[in-house]
């Protein structure tokens, strides 16, 4: 599995190294101005690409998690364990993108519309779940209560977002050039190639960190094993 | 057999426990009360004009949610004391039955701090809860059962690990956000006089929320129990 | 005499990943046996025990009990009708009385006459009198007696018992040592881990020695001398375990 890993790292590096200078090219200098928003609206191409990786990172714990209570193989735990971690630092990115957008359009750094609220409240379960996952007594029970928040977690995501639209408001987008109706082709091209490269971005980190979780787990025995022969 | 079923068993074991010291029962009474006591100097309602019906829902409802959840975490403190949860495990039954036993009882502990606050804090704000008696206590009914289940199956797990108190609530107050959004709602709705049609859809919601969450609590509590 | 209740264990592993708690067990006891299961802090006792006990599952293998394998959810839930187990903490209510403890279990247990069987349990083990006693206002001694009864209050044919005579006084270890010997005599197996070597041999009818999840001994006392074993014993936890 480690070769297969490593060479699938390998294609996304260099695919991914190669779409995110494009990405940068076409987002800072090819995409044409906003009429509303103006030059921050750019923030665009990596506040919503990173809001679905998010949500991916997360469904990728709820099937991992899944999996590792209904195969035991240890290797699901690592993935779920993984994803939870890019999970949480892409939420980081959609939490401080998110303001420094909403500051100049809305006039507030923070509103408590559906989105945003919702997106925090994930942000707190796999914090939540991040915790968890050291306070346990062992690493059986880590992994299987981990699991058991994982599902719990994204089982409950529809529904806060859900009972958060009830609450308040929805979230404004208008993004228009010109004074065309609807969104300008060049923007929707690049929208489009930024959320395959932040998607392509979460597969390399998430085969990265996933290959550190297994590397780690062998080194944590072969230092019991040393620790127990030397005693 | 004609042996009651486990699941009632457990509720009875766990009731029984705790009317024999009612301490966590004071505790959390006690605890709601001065709960309230902080919400009457820090929203002092005769100098800022406001009335109960701007924030009593607010208030009602942050107080439920923290003693619920203190008595949710005395729920399965009592287990790990001496390892019950273990035994439990070890006994011929169905884990199902030991979370819907644990449950029962626990909505029961809850709801009794409960109910017994709410009468209070109307006593202590001055607002007429007689005409909005029954859908508030519904609201609470429901939005407690809800509590519970979640709070059940994650005290279940934190109780086994390290710093418990502080990651149950870590755990339990993101996920059960919809209840307190739905619950808060209603309650202002019922206390403005509204009628029933205008928060029944709340109700509902919070009660298929609990649907939910206990068919998956009932899911995943074996987990829980055994390696 | 081999009496005809049987428990097994075959190509018995645990690990989670590459870390590997029990490495390929292999046991047959039968009933009238006691087994002791010495070996180092960390190498596998309490999890051999606590799969035997059903609360685990193994990651490979199988453990029978009375020719059932125990593979299943359901077979494993029928097994705990003939398993008792006593672990390190007495597993008891503290709020609750003795007798109230008891006869929790007995109902959990599905026991026909639950009321008997407790006050005579209670009256067996030498807490009679006592019984109304709250668990909290037990001392140590007593509270061990009534762990003891509450494992042993469904009559199991297999009782595992997690180093049971660790913090105990001569006399309540007298107690348990006699009242395991009855059990054994009864056609039950036992099956406990100890650190004590002396005490732990003479109760035992066969040892087993596990290091690093290995059993690297497994012997049947009339075979080997106490300074023998202890000698085996030495050896098998400061070498290297054998690496299959």
């Amino acid at each position: 599995m480690e070769t297969v890993l490593r060479r699938l790292e390998t294609v996304c590096f260099s695919l991914v190294a190669g779409l995110v200078v494009v990405c940068l090219h076409r987002v800072f200098l090819g995409v044409p101005t906003e009429v509303t928003m103006g030059v921050v609206q750019r923030i665009f191409y990596f506040h919503v690409p990173s809001a679905w990786v998010c949500f991916l990172a997360f469904f990728v714990v709820f099937a991992s998690s899944i999996l590792y209570l209904w195969t035991r193989k240890s290797v699901w735990d690592t993935l779920a364990h993984a994803s939870a971690e890019l999970g949480v630092v892409f939420c980081t990115i959609v939490l401080i993108t998110g303001p420094i957008w909403a500051r100049p359009v809305w006039g507030t750094w923070w509103t408590w519309e559906a989105r945003l609220t919702t997106t925090l409240i994930l942000y707190l379960v796999y914090v939540a779940y991040l915790v968890l996952r050291g306070q346990t007594e062992n690493r059986d029970q880590e992994a299987r209560f981990a699991a058991v928040l994982g599902i719990v977690g994204f089982l409950d995501v529809p529904i806060i977002y859900f009972s958060v639209k009830v609450w308040r408001g929805h979230h404004p987008i208008v993004f228009k050039t010109g004074g065309g109706q609807g969104l300008d082709p060049v923007m929707l091209h690049t929208f489009m190639l930024c959320m395959v490269t932040f998607t392509l971005l979460f597969a390399l980190l998430l085969i990265q960190r996933f290959r550190l979780g297994l590397l780690r787990e062998e080194l944590q025995e072969l230092r019991e094993q040393e620790q127990i022969l030397g005693a | 057999m004609g042996n009651p079923s486990p699941m009632l068993l457990i509720c009875r074991k766990d009731l029984k426990q705790e009317f024999r010291t009612r301490e966590s029962l004071t505790a959390t009474f006690f605890f709601a009360l001065l709960v309230q006591l902080i919400f009457a100097f820090a929203f002092d309602f005769l100098d800022l004009g406001l009335g109960f019906a701007d924030i009593g829902a607010g208030v009602i409802w942050i107080t439920l949610t923290f003693s619920a959840l203190l008595s949710l975490q005395h729920s399965f403190l009592i287990e790990r004391e001496r390892d019950c949860l273990q035994a439990l495990a070890l006994c011929p039954v169905d884990p199902s039955s030991i979370f819907l036993g644990k449950l029962l009882a626990n909505i029961a502990l809850v709801l009794l701090v409960q109910l017994l606050i709410l009468p209070l804090s109307a006593l202590f704000f001055g607002y007429d809860l007689s005409a909005a008696a029954v859908p508030v206590g519904l609201v609470v009914v429901v939005n407690a059962v809800g509590f519970s289940a979640l709070g059940t199956l994650f005290a279940a797990m934190t109780a086994q690990t390290r710093r418990s108190e502080l990651l149950l609530p870590l755990l339990l107050f993101p996920a059960a956000t919809p209840l307190v959004i739905w619950g808060v709602k209603a309650t202002r709705l019922c206390l403005a006089g509204r009628r029933p049609e205008a928060y029944g859809y709340l109700v509902a919601l919070s009660a298929c929320f609990d649907v939910i969450f206990i068919v998956v609590g009932v899911l995943l509590f074996d987990y829980i129990l055994e390696e | 005499m081999i009496a005809p209740f049987r428990v097994e264990t075959r190509g018995l592993w645990r690990s989670f990943g590459p870390r590997v708690a029990l490495r390929d067990i292999a046991l047959a006891l039968g009933g009238g046996e006691i087994l002791a299961l010495f070996g180092p802090n960390g190498a596998g006792k309490t999890t051999l025990l606590r799969i035997l006990a059903t609360l685990l599952r193994p990651s490979r293998g199988q453990v029978l009990l009375a020719g059932q394998d125990l593979s299943s959810r359901k077979q494993r839930m029928t097994a705990r009708h003939r398993i008792g187990f006593l672990a390190h903490r007495p597993m008891l209510y503290d709020r609750l009385t003795a007798y109230e403890n008891l006869f929790f279990y007995a109902r959990m247990y599905g026991i026909p006459s639950p009321r008997d069987r407790c006050r005579r349990l209670l009256f067996d083990i030498g807490l009679a009198g006592r019984e109304e006693d709250v668990v909290s206002d037990y001392s140590r001694g007593m509270q061990q007696r009534l762990a003891i009864a509450r494992a042993l209050i469904h009559d199991p044919d297999l009782l595992l018992l997690d180093e049971p005579f660790s913090g105990l006084d001569p006399q309540a270890a007298t107690f348990l040592v006699d009242l395991l010997r009855s059990l054994a005599a009864r056609g039950k197996v036992v099956v406990f881990t100890s650190h004590d070597l002396g005490s732990g041999l003479a109760l035992c009818h066969r040892a087993v020695i596990l290091t690093r999840g290995t059993l690297v001994l497994d012997a049947r006392k009339d075979g080997f001398e106490m300074r023998d074993f202890a000698a085996a014993y030495e050896t098998a936890v400061s070498s290297p375990a054998r690496r299959t």
